[in-house]
């Protein structure tokens, strides 16, 4: 059945997309943290997206060619820290500069914006596929 | 009027087959919007009023049949409508209308079967149960 892997597909991305909301939260929250476990400012995240080929029976060759997406891992932004002149600071160097984290809130807004329609087009399709499955149902009513 | 064996109903439910294959591409191009690389992809079918055709021109079991996985459709790279650094090639405004032509086709399509089979219980009851 093939609007069963439909919605699998869909929510495969959804669970992508997701991951990637929460990394922009985990962001935006250490947007100004200067102090992490691994020593130093928390650094940007980002996932990386891989498209994944379902399993293919024999009997069903279409299958092969569709992909679902999964996160593959979680990078860290290897960009510059924002440095920032704050002597009172306890995270001070010796100039008197603190190393903020890569964190660009407006690029995190736009992320957000963009994973966001991302989810609603996959939402989209599941309902269309909920849609087209009780059409199926209703011919015999 | 063939009940058993209507040509109708078998092409109906080969659209409703099809369809289905369809949003099941859409789901994969939709779910990889955002995948650096991905290619979007599109699956052609065969002229079914052409394969009718065929299926009727056959009047001899040793005469060629046309490959059986011609209902599977073929799968092929859409068309690139833009450019992107990353290699994408999703246009999601296409498959959007895509999704939404194919779900209006799908509704069409289930209920013409639907009417069919009432006009069939129409018959089978002599007129007297009607929906």
């Amino acid at each position: 059945m093939s609007l069963k892997r439909a919605m699998a597909i869909a929510a495969s991305a959804l669970s992508a997309q997701r991951t990637r909301l929460e990394l922009v939260a985990s962001n935006l929250a250490n947007a100004r943290t200067t102090r992490t476990p691994g020593g130093g400012p928390y650094r940007r995240r980002l996932p990386v997206f891989v498209a994944q080929p379902l399993a293919a029976s024999p009997a069903q060759p279409l299958a092969a060619s569709l992909q679902a997406v999964r996160v593959a891992r979680v990078v860290e932004d290897p960009s510059p820290f924002l440095r920032r002149y704050e002597p009172g600071h306890p995270d001070a160097d010796e100039a008197g500069f603190v190393a903020y984290p890569n964190v660009d809130p407006l690029a995190e807004m736009v992320d957000l914006l963009t994973a966001a329609r991302s989810y609603e087009a996959n939402v989209t399709l599941v309902r269309a596929a909920r849609e087209m499955l009780r059409n199926t149902l209703q011919i015999l009513v | 009027m063939r009940v058993l064996g209507d040509r109708t109903l078998e092409a109906m439910g080969r659209l409703l087959d099809r369809l289905v294959r369809s949003a099941a591409v859409t789901a994969s191009n939709l779910a990889n919007a955002e995948t650096p690389g991905y290619r979007a992809l599109e699956v052609r079918f065969p002229d079914l009023l052409r394969m009718h055709r065929a299926d009727v021109e056959r009047t001899h079991p040793r005469h060629l049949q046309p490959p059986g996985s011609i209902e599977e459709g073929r799968v092929q790279f859409a068309p690139v409508t833009r450019a992107r650094p990353d290699g994408n090639t999703v246009d999601v405004e296409r498959e959007m209308m895509r999704l939404g032509e194919l779900q209006g086709r799908y509704r069409a399509t289930t209920e013409m079967l639907r009417k069919r089979f009432a006009l069939f219980l129409y018959a089978a009851t002599d007129g007297r149960f009607q929906r």
